[in-house]
């Protein structure tokens, strides 16, 4: 894809976003409001995962860091949003370094152990504090965005389009780091031998991102209380971590796009799988259908699997003119084939 | 003092069903080299069989000891099944996010698939041991404390002859060490895979069994469990079946004594505190006290 394209393609996304609470209804803006949270939730795992290789557990704890920060800096203490969300931000970098610390020596599973203890204890410690927590029962944050009067708009749409504005903040963010110097020293991570003779200082990079991701999690989750007010421990569990990875799997873990692409799975696909009879208990199954069915067969996704069918049709064509010799066949071997040939 | 002892006591008996499922992490690390992350909700659903097999409501009622087997059984088929149908694809792929994708999958699918099985209200497990206690210096000793303790002892010396006394032993350990030497040698590796696995399954089926009286059944009762018996084995050595054992055991006794004396911590941060020193072994000794280094740094 060109570079053109890929900014036309950005555009029109925009475009569709930026439209929306125009033409949707109330309804449908609220959804996209999720939409717009769970994409950049998703995002951190495409940081994390897709980018650097390494699998979190955790990120549910850490979108619940960014949500209860929030909420109860706002709620509870009456901060600003603009002050309490970069804060939440910044404790789940802080957390997301401590439990990415085993990284220095240790990969792969050791890591998926260390978050999924992460995921399973965050309810807990909720529960534990329930005084600043709400505990079981929750916590209202009571502070709905009101739009401003020059806007002329209804203050969902407000809120909306603060979220898009957010999230597109983060995308840009994310896309210029995934683009710079540091961000392909985050995709030489998966290579460690090679990016260590490179001078890659690979376990640092590692831990590095996984308090990135941690604090780009949090900002979703900041995202998540400005949307819906109200936060509560039973939505932070694993089966959060596992929903974001599905997604992350199902868009494309390679591609920032696809983390869109996951947050409109994650909002839509319930509801089609509910529409085909299957019990809305058994989810988690279709999901852990989804991911077994991307690792066996389908290795990068929807977005991912776009862009190789694209470039398979596209040798496919190639292929079908007559064989151009010269860039077919790399120079050594034509010179030995004329060599044979004058023989 | 009395307090105390009975403080570790308490730990001991709660340990050893760490140590059970301690056990099984090891035989599935040490045969697939993989951490499985659903080996606790595998053991659940052998937990739930187990009662509806005994269940006079809407089971066939049997008594607890036949139903127990059954559920050992079924859990040693259904675990050779998932190591030759969803972990052979990717045996010996190195990469691992594949490998962790496929136990996260069958964590979350175990987990739904049993709650829409058995339903998501919390169960009644009939107790395995007899009910009741006895004295011993002040300390208040409960029959199944002794029998889990019991159960512990004869499962580590059935798997120590398997592994020590027996062909089939041998070539496991083999496959353990060398897969494949092994294979150029003959042993049918895939085959001892797949057998590893079904061990592992049976084996943290009669852990969660053991562990449902006391905890009531539920479709989360064993993510907590799950995390003691990785730390049991994290500090014991991922490869190391007595590290499992010692492991467990003092896992269960710290446990027991932090949220005992540490009011801060208590009952509801115990875990927290498990997973922070699950984090300080896997930085410090990531091998633990009795792994072999190589092989746990992989």
């Amino acid at each position: 894809m060109s570079a053109r394209w890929r900014a036309l393609g950005w555009l029109v996304t925009l475009a569709v976003f930026v439209a929306l609470p125009k033409v949707a209804s109330t309804v449908t803006t609220n959804k996209f409001s999720i939409v717009l949270y769970l994409s950049v939730a998703v995002l951190s795992v495409v940081l994390l995962t897709g980018l650097n290789h390494q699998v979190s557990l955790g990120q549910s704890a850490f979108f619940g860091i960014g949500a209860y920060a929030t909420a109860i800096l706002v709620g509870t203490h009456g901060w600003s949003y603009w002050l309490a969300i970069p804060l939440g931000a910044a404790v789940a970098f802080v957390v997301g370094v401590i439990v990415g610390l085993p990284a220095l020596r240790l990969k792969g599973h050791y890591l998926a152990l260390v978050t999924l203890g992460l995921a399973v204890v965050f309810p807990q410690i909720l529960n534990r504090f329930t005084s600043v927590t709400g505990g079981t029962s929750g916590l209202s944050v009571n502070r709905r965005l009101v739009a401003p009067s020059w806007s002329g708009l209804a203050d969902n749409q407000w809120s909306y389009y603060v979220l898009l504005a957010i999230g597109v903040v983060m995308f840009v963010l994310v896309r210029n780091l995934a683009l710079s110097r540091i961000g392909r020293a985050l995709r030489a991570s998966a290579h460690e031998t090679a990016a260590r003779s490179s001078g890659v200082d690979v376990a640092f990079y590692r831990v590095m991102t996984f308090g990135v991701s941690a604090a780009v999690a949090a900002v979703a989750g900041g995202m998540f209380s400005i949307h819906n007010q109200f936060v509560g421990s039973s939505d932070f569990g694993l089966l959060k971590s596992v929903d974001l990875l599905a997604a992350m799997v199902v868009g494309g873990g390679t591609l920032v796009a696809g983390a869109i692409i996951g947050g409109l799975f994650l909002q839509f696909a319930p509801e089609y799988t509910q529409k085909l009879g299957i019990d809305p208990m058994l989810t988690p199954v279709v999901y852990a259908a989804l991911l077994l069915f991307c690792v066996y067969c389908f290795r990068d996704g929807i977005a991912g699997g776009a862009v190789r069918l694209k470039s398979v049709i596209t040798t496919r064509l190639r292929r079908a003119r007559p064989p151009d010799r010269r860039w077919t066949t790399p120079p050594s071997v034509r010179v030995t084939e004329e060599i044979t040939g004058s023989h | 003092m009395t307090l105390f002892l009975q403080r570790v006591l308490d730990g001991l008996s709660s340990g050893s069903t760490y140590a059970a499922l301690g056990l099984a992490l090891v035989l599935v690390f040490r045969s697939t080299r993989l951490l499985n992350l659903a080996q606790g909700e595998m053991a659940m659903f052998g937990a739930y069989v187990a009662w509806w097999f005994c269940a006079s409501a809407g089971g066939p009622g049997w008594p607890l000891g036949f139903a127990i087997a059954a559920s050992l059984a079924i859990s040693f088929v259904g675990g050779a099944v998932i190591e030759r149908v969803l972990v052979r694809p990717i045996e010996g792929s190195s990469n691992h996010l594949q490998s962790v994708v496929v136990v996260v999958a069958l964590f979350v699918a175990i987990n739904a698939i049993t709650a829409w099985m058995f339903g998501t209200e919390a169960q009644r497990m009939p107790d395995v041991f007899p009910v009741g206690t006895f004295e011993l210096a002040g300390v208040v000793v409960p029959w199944s404390a002794i029998g889990l303790l019991a159960v512990l002892a004869v499962l580590s010396v059935l798997l120590w002859l398997l592994l020590q006394r027996t062909r089939i032993g041998l070539a496991m350990r083999s496959v353990a060490s060398n897969p494949e030497s092994s294979s150029l040698a003959g042993v049918p590796v895939s085959r001892l895979l797949m057998l590893g696995w079904g061990l592992a399954a049976a084996v943290g089926s009669l852990a969660a069994i053991l562990v449902a009286p006391r905890l009531y059944l539920s479709t989360t009762m064993m993510q907590g469990v799950l995390l003691y018996a990785f730390l049991a084995v994290a500090i014991g050595g991922f490869d190391s079946f007595l590290g499992a054992i010692v492991g467990g055991l003092t896992v269960g006794v710290l446990e027991s004594l932090v949220g005992g004396y540490v009011g801060f911590i208590g009952s509801n941060l115990k875990l927290s505190f498990g997973v922070v020193v699950l984090i300080v072994f896997l930085l410090v000794r990531p091998w633990g006290l009795f792994g072999s280094p190589q092989v746990a740094r992989e």
